[in-house]
């Protein structure tokens, strides 16, 4: 008993050796060096485990080891501090150099593997645009032993096909069985070519693998037989299909016909990607795998379809109606033994209870693409720029298309959407015709109607066509296809081809102009030489007469003499220097002479970073940027001038608002403090009132009376004032701070009164004495005292009104608006600013919201650490 | 306190005191005045939403009720001509559309003689029609009116006054009657005007905020005389750390750091719902994180007055610190506790910002952020003041109890706590 209370004697401090501060040392350490660790990689994600594993730790600790039975008192309030305080803090300031918001698009590869590490709900309402299939191995190998009985079935079919084919042609003599067999051994043979391949390729995957099927925007065409194919009809007319690799920039041969009969099939673009696990960064990557590389892995499927098609000349012997025949594409085939990309649906099906898709057409891709839009992912910034995905349009009607190339692939991506960009003129497909804006040179009459002469002669007035632009607009996302986007490419290049051959022209045409014109001004300048020349004659010959008439004896008219020639030189002086910028000015504007050109056109990446939608992407990846939203603040052209006056606006709100209710408080003080006044505790109760009312219902109330349509004191006073919406944003500053008054007098009353009594009542009679007033005695007795005890409490006061929230929001929601398109209102306070950024109805900026939230910290940081050296609280910690 | 002589008039300079200073408690008391009186008044809207051609009655409110209470509402000619002036003074133009037949909409603008015609009409046929000014007259003969009036002038007329706002300007009207039927819609939620789909469960509002505020109150106390109660009399390590750890971080309100905390409970929240965003536990959670800094610094300066003889001596005869704590500690700082409970407890009653940012569905709001709606919600003030007012009654009454059953207790935490820092 005595050694347990030796141990928990009160303020016995416990000694430590030097190895046991050598290690805690080295477990500050590295606790610091994980710290870091964490605040620089995966803070947000690790952070909170990492809290929770080291909350744990503790409690075990306080608990099993005796030396630590006093932080048993303080776990609670340590965990919790930890955790919803001192986290947070470090948080804000983490994420205040960050972008975290919304507007971010993740790059691609980023989406990709997002969708391939993320969670998905089996629902489906939680589905990437990226539709993506993925499989693990078994999966895989169930689907291909599936495969390889169906192709036994068509194998055996093809024999039997054979055999009717035989049969049916029997009659026809013309045709040898030969020929028949020869047709069937093309059969099989493919199918014996092909076996081994799968096998082979199927060994390639790896445990650790599996296939991913990705469905995208771009890029490739399927027909409705599942074929990844480009239809291009050739000059004979017959249809050719052909793998194309969709790939490559250039149209197939050409562009001009090539995109009439592609949309008669439904297709599905697809991108392929193998989803290899990477075992050092825990997650799975993708590579993209080419159509020739898919068949390393699931065998030549691609191309049996391909196999099966029989065309008319293969046939043209056969009559027989069991043969399928389409009409449209003039062909014939087989239905009984076509195994095609259709046949992925096993796959599919097999697929669906680790990833719920289905496999579809357009509609489909739209669904999923909205399905994801409303999840709103958003996505991070990578090359500089914000990209941001739009909804996909379900109307068919009320849709612009635009098109523009993908800066890393290449690749032409068209987007669907409403609303207009930024980078309209530079990318706008009216239509057939590309209607041009630039081409303005009305400011040179002269050169304009040479030049239009000039045009006029070679006959280049037209505007400039690209053909075949129909095909691309006016579709739909899904339907657009790599020939039309390549024929539009193809068309521009030849716009561009032709407008730098326009180009060339009127480069040209301003040579012609030029000397033209340097022909014709020589002549004038030489005329204006020669003028110039004469005047000078005149000039040396009036100073002649000059230097005579001043020899002249003095009187009137020798004065009046020499104020006439000076005149007359000053004049011709100033003619010939008239005359000299004529000359000078007419060479300069031919050295300078600029005719319009057409700039070509120009298929970019859309930059939709400050475009409007209707639904906000929540934010959900995010990039370091560093001090940019520090930057933003105080150089940003919209935001720097809005944040002034809302911190100007702050800093008056907070200092009035103590101001006033501090002085009513006091006064009132006084009054109850003067003398014995009967019904004190009835007086003060009464006023205590609205400081007992809890602050959100008197705010909420007196935002109801003060309502400027409605509101009971527009009413009841039979007033007109805007108290609350008034534009220019004075009265609602003013209704703030009466409400605030009204609000805070009671508190400050209340303190007053407690200060006012501690003074010592033996200065009052010492003053009186003296014959000091009753106001001398107020200000040079009890104000200074007053503010020497409650100084710190209004340093406090005002920190507090700094970031009184519901002052301000609850009455006036910091409106009225400064201006269209500027986020705070007149009566916005920082913190209310930072609430609008960070969840307003807008786009929402948590990066820009905490780096304001960090500069309130520092505000109110300094004042308070001021305040605590003024009481010198920080003594008491070092007392305590 | 003070012996000053008195005067020769201190009668009447006791009475001048008294008269001012009740004259300047009615001003400050009226607004509470009124809002009690709001509470048992039922606030009647004169026009509706765009129903029609012309300006009918809302049928929010009207269809309900009778005739007779129809009669009782009352709202003077000038004051209508005074809002139909100021709902379309603000307009450049008005929006004509033939709502109900084509669809078909053009634009007058305001000042040409087309518009001025209108308005003229129409004030000219208020203060023409009706005697004794009482809108429903007005209503009635409007009605009349109407009938009598060329197709394209009732267009014109009604859908100036159903321009959105300018519909919400022409529709309040105290009706001067008592009623409870505010308060059965606080207790129901059924019957709040123009409320669509919204809905309003008050007394869950209410609850909430008693859960949430005593909750975080309760714990916070323990939590705190635990931490303060070794903050004050033990030595250990990182004791000066840790209290100037707490001294620095009670000055920053969790508000400031509301986007982290959102961010945090959103994470707990996929950790488990109970934790994340749109749940009371995260919110008190967050709460218990503002609140604790700082009472840990009230509470640990109050036990430091309380002498360490009396549980060294009970140390002495063989207690541990616990049942020091226990027994003897604690029923000495029982009054600070208290204060520090009520405190903690109004405090987080009041809270607005962070509820408004964790919490997201109707049950589960707290009274500051449901009763925004009432106010601060578009157009819908006018209707739904009185409502406000019985639900903002019920919700203060609590607390007001508690504030002048406390008072000095409260008065003496207020100054005490303050003075601290």
């Amino acid at each position: 008993m005595n050694g347990v209370s030796d141990k928990f004697t009160p303020d016995k401090k416990v000694k430590s050796s030097g190895i046991g501060k050598i290690i805690a040392t080295a477990i500050f350490v590295i606790l610091g060096a994980l710290l870091i660790y964490l605040i620089y990689d995966k803070f947000h994600k690790l952070l909170v485990p990492f809290f929770i594993v080291l909350g744990i730790g503790f409690i075990l600790m306080s608990i099993w080891v005796k030396g630590l039975y006093i932080y048993r008192y303080m776990l609670p309030a340590i965990l919790i501090i930890l955790i919803f305080t001192v986290y947070p803090i470090f948080y804000t300031v983490y994420i205040a150099f960050t972008n975290y918001g919304t507007g971010h698009l993740m790059t691609l590869d980023d989406a990709r593997t997002e969708v391939l590490t993320g969670k998905w709900d089996v629902d489906g309402s939680v589905l990437p645009l990226y539709a993506e299939f993925y499989a693990p191995k078994d999966k895989i190998d169930n689907f291909i032993s599936n495969w390889k009985a169906k192709k036994n079935d068509a194998i055996e079919n093809v024999k039997e096909i054979k055999s009717d084919f035989i049969k049916k042609n029997s009659k026809n003599s013309d045709l040898a069985d030969d020929d028949i067999e020869l047709v069937a051994a093309e059969k099989n043979k493919w199918y014996d070519e092909v076996e081994p391949g799968i096998i082979k390729s199927l060994d390639k995957i790896k445990k650790s693998e599996f296939l991913a099927i990705v469905f995208t925007k771009d890029k490739v065409v399927i027909d409705a037989e599942g074929k990844i194919i480009d239809k291009i009809e050739t000059n004979d007319g017959d249809i050719e299909y052909t793998e194309s690799v969709p790939d490559t920039a250039e149209p197939a041969a050409g562009g001009d016909a090539a995109t009439e009969n592609v949309q008669e099939a439904e297709p599905v673009k697809t991108l392929i990607y193998l989803a290899k696990y990477d075992n050092e960064k825990n997650s799975y990557v993708l590579t993209e795998i080419g159509l020739d590389d898919i068949k390393k892995y699931v065998g030549d499927m691609v191309r049996i379809s391909d196999k099966v098609l029989y065309t008319e000349d293969e046939l043209s012997a056969s009559e027989s109606e069991e043969s399928a025949y389409d009409s449209d594409t003039d062909e014939f085939y087989n239905t009984n033994y076509m195994i095609t990309f259709g046949d992925f649906s096993d796959f599919e099906n097999g697929l669906k209870e680790k990833c719920p898709i289905e496999l579809n057409g357009g509609s489909y891709l739209k669904g999923v693409g909205n399905e994801f839009m409303k999840k709103k992912r958003s996505f991070a910034l990578k090359d500089g720029k914000m990209y941001k995905l739009t909804m996909i349009n379900e109307t068919e009607s009320d849709y612009t298309t635009e098109v523009y190339e993908d800066k890393k692939t290449g690749k032409f991506v068209t987007t669907v959407d409403g609303s207009p960009l930024k980078h309209w003129n530079e990318y706008k497909l009216d239509g057939m015709n590309f209607v041009y804006g630039t081409f303005d040179i009305s400011a040179n009459t002269e050169a304009e109607s040479f030049l239009n002469d000039k045009m006029a002669n070679e006959g280049l007035n037209e505007k400039v066509v690209i053909e075949g632009i129909d095909n691309v607009i006016n579709k739909d996302i899904t339907t657009v296809n790599a020939g039309d986007l390549n024929t539009v490419k193809a068309n521009i290049l030849k716009a561009n081809k032709y407008i730098s051959e326009f180009n060339s022209k009127l480069a040209k045409f301003k040579k012609e102009y030029i000397t033209a014109k340097k022909e014709e001004n020589k002549s004038l300048n030489l005329e204006q030489a020669q003028i110039v020349k004469d005047k000078k004659v005149q000039i040396v010959e009036l100073n002649k007469r000059l230097a005579l008439v001043k020899r002249e004896p003095a009187g009137y008219n020798r004065y009046m003499d020499i104020k006439d020639l000076n005149n007359q030189i000053v004049q011709l002086k100033n003619e010939n220097k008239q005359t000299l910028k004529e000359i000078k000015a007419r060479n300069l504007m031919l050295d300078n002479f600029k005719m319009p050109k057409l700039s070509k056109f120009k298929i970019k990446v859309i930059d939709v970073s400050n475009t409007d939608y209707e639904n906000p992407i929540e934010p959900g990846f995010f990039a370091h940027v560093g001090f940019h939203n520090f930057t933003k603040i105080f150089t940003s052209k919209t935001l720097t001038a809005p944040f002034m006056r809302v911190f100007v606006w702050t800093v008056i709100w907070s200092a009035v608002s103590v101001i006033t209710s501090f002085a009513m408080g006091l006064m009132l003080a006084l009054v109850f403090n003067a003398g014995d006044l009967k019904g004190k505790f009835l007086y003060r109760t009464l006023f205590i009132l609205p400081y007992a009312i809890p602050s959100f219902v008197s705010v909420l109330m007196w935002g109801g009376f003060l309502n400027d349509d409605f509101g009971v004191v527009n009413l009841a006073l039979k007033l007109d004032i805007p108290w609350l919406l008034d534009p220019s944003g004075i009265m609602p500053k003013i209704s703030c701070l009466l409400v605030n008054l009204w609000l805070g007098f009671p508190y400050m009353m209340i303190i007053s009164l407690g200060a006012l009594q501690s003074i010592d009542s033996s200065m009052y009679e010492a003053a009186d004495v003296d014959g000091a007033s009753k106001f001398q005695q107020f200000r040079l007795i009890t104000l200074p005292l007053l503010l020497i005890t409650l100084g710190p409490m209004l340093v406090g006061s005002f920190a507090f009104a700094f970031n009184n929230f519901g002052g301000i929001y609850l009455l006036t929601m910091g409106r009225p608006v400064m201006d269209a398109g500027v986020l705070p209102g007149h009566t916005d306070i920082l913190i209310s600013f930072t609430y609008k950024l960070a969840f307003g109805e807008n786009e929402t900026d948590y990066g820009l919201a905490s780096a304001i939230a960090i500069i309130v910290f520092f505000i109110i940081g300094t004042i308070t650490f001021l305040q605590f050296k003024f009481t010198n609280t920080f003594k008491e910690v070092d007392n305590a | 306190m003070l012996n000053k002589k008195k005067g020769g008039i201190p009668l009447l300079k006791e009475v001048l005191q008294h008269v001012i200073l009740i004259f300047v408690a009615l001003v400050v008391l009226l607004p509470i005045i009124e809002v009690l009186f709001a509470g048992v008044r039922k606030n009647q809207a004169v026009f509706g939403p765009h129903i029609g051609l012309i300006p009918t009655i809302d049928l929010n409110t009207w269809i309900d009720s009778n005739e007779a209470d129809r009669r009782e509402n009352v709202i003077s000619k000038k004051n209508l001509i005074n809002r139909f002036d100021r709902a379309v003074s603000g307009m450049s133009e008005f929006d004509i559309i033939d709502t109900e037949m084509s669809g078909k909409s053009m634009k007058v603008e305001n000042g040409s003689p087309e518009a001025a015609a209108v308005k003229d009409a129409f004030k000219k046929y208020i203060k023409g029609n009706g005697n004794k000014n009482l809108e429903t007259v007005f209503l009635d003969k409007y009605k009349i009116w109407e009938q009598g009036v060329s197709e394209e002038d009732k267009q014109r007329v009604g859908s100036i006054f159903f321009t959105d706002s300018a519909a919400y300007k022409l529709r309040y009207i105290y009706e001067e009657r008592f009623t409870f039927n505010n308060f059965k819609i606080f207790f129901t939620g059924v019957g709040v005007p123009d409320a669509l789909n919204a809905k309003f469960p008050m007394v869950k509002w209410f609850l909430n905020s008693i859960i949430v505020a005593g909750s975080v109150a309760i714990v916070q106390v323990i939590v705190t005389a635990l931490a303060s109660y070794v903050l004050s009399r033990f030595r250990f390590k990182g004791k000066k750390l840790g209290l100037m750890i707490i001294l620095t971080i009670q000055v920053f309100p969790g508000t400031m750091a509301m986007v982290a905390l959102y961010l945090l409970l959103l994470y707990l929240g996929n950790l488990s719902p109970l934790l994340g965003i749109d749940s009371k536990l995260g919110l008190i959670l967050v709460y218990l994180g503002g609140g604790i800094p700082f009472n840990i610094w009230l509470v640990k300066g109050y036990f430091d007055t309380i002498p360490k003889a009396l549980e060294e001596s009970a140390m002495i005869d063989g207690a541990t610190p616990w049942q020091a704590f226990i027994t003897i500690i604690l029923p000495l700082v029982r009054p600070i506790l208290a204060v520090t409970t009520i405190l903690s407890f109004v405090g987080q009653y009041n809270e607005f910002v962070l509820a408004q940012v964790i919490l997201r569905s109707p049950d589960n709001l707290t009274m500051p952020v449901g009763l925004r709606g009432f106010i601060q919600v578009q157009g819908a003030m006018n209707t739904r003041f009185g409502i406000f007012s019985a639900a903002s009654f019920v919700g203060s009454l609590p607390i007001v109890v508690l504030w002048l059953a406390l008072q000095n207790q409260i008065i003496s935490g207020l100054t005490g706590g303050s003075v601290k820092g």
